[in-house]
């Protein structure tokens, strides 16, 4: 693997999430499952009384949980009704252990470009540094700055001082400019919007 | 970071997402027979439930059944507690012919002292820490640098970028290094301080 190749896969690494905990916590869950199956086998095997329900019980409740009527709890229902509720769980188990395992889990970060260093920034500190920016050029306070980082968009949205009207062309254009000297990868564009009320000056 | 496969976690949890859900149609399916005309129940099949039911008695198919499962939970908790793992202090060891000394070892102790030395004299950092890791046969730093809220990040970037290079030049080797920007709790909480 080459040196880039190598520091990409560092980046992907720390720009992802990593599904070791969910993918223990599912093979734990099916464990479980395999667990009291077996011991359920061993123990009927050895003659001795099950623990909940000997596999033979097991197929047979199955088995007329598709001939009875009705899901009242008492009689032969109880099977229809255990059998809703785990396979109720099992699905949604299943489901959210299939989402985890498909969704790209990617993490608030952002990565600068750089030859030498794999060089990650977290969105909040991106977004500080942003609203820093543009509070300079306008001339407002920190506080009267807010931006909020997406993917490929960094959305700033600024309160003016009363008195002291804001162009958003010109506030975008220069925030353009500062984002493009971040360099960040991939690319992100800068809007600014202009609140139309603004605060009273201190 | 740590050493385990990312994508073999997410086939095993893929996997063990569809066998769950597998399990739960299973589970439904008597019922689902009862409630969709058309649909055949366990019990229709005839052949299928006896056979079913013959097998569970059976103690070859228990055997059989106890086997596999005791296989699933060994490789299950065989895979879970190998997660993680990969962090290591020797970021280098010389060995004849290294840009390093033979038998000099360079210790993450080092690179933190080397970078904390660089780094704590620039204004927006609050901290830095570095780690080392294992990964595919190579040594890799992970440095971790803590900023003041409304850094100016293209100086920060810039610091990190001279520091990086001076720890290169101290180490006499070239190491992949992650460098992470991020704001401490700290930080993030304070009131900002200006002078008026």
């Amino acid at each position: 693997m080459t040196p880039q190749r190598f520091r990409d896969l560092l980046a992907r690494r720390e720009l992802n999430r990593s599904r070791s905990v969910a993918a223990s916590l599912g093979l734990i869950v099916l464990a479980l499952v395999a667990a009291s199956i077996g011991t359920e086998c061993v123990l009927a095997l050895a003659g001795l009384p099950p623990l909940l329900l000997s596999p033979a019980d097991a197929v047979d409740g199955w088995i007329a949980a598709g001939v009875t009527s009705g899901l009242a709890v008492d009689g032969d229902d109880f099977a229809t009704l255990a059998l809703l509720v785990a396979a109720g769980a099992l699905a949604v188990l299943g489901l959210i252990a299939l989402i985890a395992a498909l969704v790209p889990a990617r993490r608030p970060r952002h990565r600068l470009r750089d030859a030498r260093t794999v060089l990650l920034v977290d969105d909040d500190v991106l977004a500080s540094a942003v609203s820093r920016h543009v509070a300079r050029t306008s001339g407002v306070a920190a506080e009267q700055v807010r931006t909020a980082v997406g993917r490929r968009v960094l959305a700033t949205r600024v309160r003016p001082t009363s008195g002291h009207p804001l162009v958003a062309a010109e506030l975008e254009a220069d925030s353009a400019d500062y984002v493009r000297g971040l360099d960040l990868a991939p690319a992100a564009r800068a809007r600014v919007a202009v609140a139309a009320s603004g605060v009273i000056a201190r | 970071m740590t050493r385990s496969n990312r994508t073999l976690n997410r086939v095993l949890l893929a996997l063990a997402g569809l066998t769950l859900l597998a399990l739960a149609a299973v589970a439904a399916w008597p019922v689902a027979a009862r409630l969709v005309p058309g649909l055949l129940s366990p019990a229709d099949l005839g052949l299928g439930a006896t056979t079913l039911r013959r097998g569970a008695e059976q103690p070859l198919v228990l055997g059989a059944v106890a086997a596999v499962a005791l296989l699933l939970v060994v490789l299950a908790l065989s895979w879970a507690v190998s997660r993680g793992r990969g962090g290591t202090a020797d970021v280098a060891r010389g060995v004849g012919g290294d840009p390093i000394d033979a038998g000099v070892e360079i210790d993450i102790r080092t690179v933190r002292e080397l970078l904390g030395a660089q780094l704590d004299a620039v204004p927006s950092v609050l901290g830095v820490d570095a780690n080392a890791y294992r990964l595919r046969g190579r040594t890799a730093l992970r440095v971790t640098v803590r900023t003041r809220r409304h850094a100016d990040l293209p100086a920060l970037a810039a610091a990190v970028r001279a520091s990086i290079a001076d720890l290169d030049a101290a180490l006499g080797i070239e190491l992949p290094v992650v460098v992470r920007l991020v704001t401490g709790l700290r930080a993030q909480l304070a009131r900002e301080q200006r002078a008026e």
